[in-house]
């Protein structure tokens, strides 16, 4: 019959037109898929283009096969190409993350080494200038040192055991009195302008006669002259705190008293300079 | 008696068969047998261990369907078992790669810690 025949023909149609719409089964679309994923990547164009290539072939073998078992087969084949083209690219991409970590990493080693580098060129800097200051500390104490020497070389000072001493002559005093004459004022000047410069020093001022007259007159006179000194000074400026003194009359000659040579020898104000802790020690006898 | 005209579509059908498994696909199982064992040398066991799995056993497969003179399910499997083993492949090396970029950046910034630190 006429009408079956074309009922025939539009059931063959109808099934050919539905088969388009799903055709190949599941595996194909999966492969179809995979592709689209892909194929409009700029990523995977510029990363991967030989993968994607093969990945679209596949996928047209697939699209071509006549059997079903095949068709398959290649969609299978062309998924799996697909996800390739996805993983070159990741790789790729992730290749150059770490060429880019690398420049980064020298960068900041070098950063690293600068700073460390002007670190130690500041330590170095410090160091030089702290043994330069060391230094011209050195120079000083021995400036002072040497200057030390010189005053006490003035002031013809001599070294002793119980330090520096030095001897005012009987010259410097009015005859039998107490009385300091002018000249002496320049010695006792000397002797303030060293007690200025070095005040951790103080000072034992011991005044002596000769043996003619009393013990006790010249026990006076000798404290009385120790005591001039002692004010000279004080009007110079210097701290009584820093100054004490001795009367011993006629005791301790440094000479015979039998003539007048040796007698004015005896008659003499002895100052004797303290060492830097300020102690003079006592005269023993 | 059968009407010989209806053995003629059953004898092309067993003609079609035959021509279809052609030829035993050595080539093709050696291609894939590299491509497995690249996956191995690139770290795809500790990277892609799946995929690689997946790779393996389908070769074996394939080399089975060989033994039993199955050549077209032997080729099938076999390109099957190479294009897993390149998915293995790039999937370690990237994964590597990733993990590499990874402990670069780490290191990057403890070095930026250890600059900002004041030193004596």
């Amino acid at each position: 019959m006429k009408n079956g025949k074309a009922y025939l023909v539009y059931l063959a149609l109808g099934l050919l037109t539905t088969g388009c719409a799903t055709p190949g089964g599941p595996e194909l679309e999966e492969a179809r898929a995979a592709f689209q994923r892909v194929e409009n990547d700029p990523q995977v164009v510029s990363n991967a283009p030989v993968a994607l290539e093969r990945a679209g072939e596949a996928l047209q073998a697939a699209e071509q096969a006549e059997d079903d078992e095949e068709r398959q087969h290649l969609a299978y084949i062309a998924k799996q190409r697909a996800l390739i083209a996805r993983q070159e690219t990741e790789l790729a991409i992730a290749r150059a993350q770490v060429e880019e970590a690398e420049v980064e990493r020298q960068q900041v080693l070098l950063k690293a080494r600068a700073s460390e580098a002007e670190r130690a060129r500041l330590r170095a800097e410090q160091r030089a200038r702290e043994a330069e200051l060391a230094r011209m500390q050195t120079e000083q104490a021995q400036a002072r040192a040497a200057q030390l020497a010189a005053q006490i070389e003035e002031l013809q000072a001599q070294q002793t055991e119980r330090g520096l001493v030095l001897t005012l002559s009987d010259v410097l005093f009015a005859f039998d009195r107490a009385e300091l004459k002018p000249g002496a004022m320049r010695t006792v000047g000397e002797i303030s302008d060293f007690l200025q410069e070095y005040p951790e020093r103080s000072i034992l001022i011991e005044g002596f006669t000769d043996s003619i007259g009393s013990a006790s007159y010249n026990q006076d006179l000798s404290q009385r002259r120790a005591d001039a000194v002692r004010d000279a000074l004080i009007s110079m400026g210097v701290d009584p705190l820093r100054m004490q003194t001795r009367g011993y009359g006629e005791q301790f000659p440094v000479t015979s008293n039998s003539n007048e040579a040796g007698r004015q020898l005896n008659r003499r104000v002895e100052i004797i300079i303290s060492d830097e802790e300020g102690d003079i020690p006592e005269r023993s006898g | 008696m059968k009407n010989p005209k209806e053995l003629i579509p059953a004898a092309a059908l067993i003609l079609l068969a035959g021509c279809a498994s052609v030829e035993p696909p050595v080539e093709q199982i050696a291609h894939s047998q590299t491509a497995v064992q690249q996956a191995h040398d690139v770290g795809a066991r500790e990277y892609a261990p799946l995929e690689l799995r997946q790779a393996t056993q389908k070769l074996e497969q394939a080399q089975a369907a060989m033994a039993e003179e199955e050549y077209l399910e032997a080729r099938r499997l076999a390109e099957q078992a190479q294009v897993d083993a390149e998915l293995a492949q790039t999937m370690a090396l990237s994964e590597e790669a990733e993990a590499a970029a990874h402990e670069l950046r780490e290191s990057i910034r403890i070095l930026r810690e250890e600059i900002a630190r004041p030193r004596g």
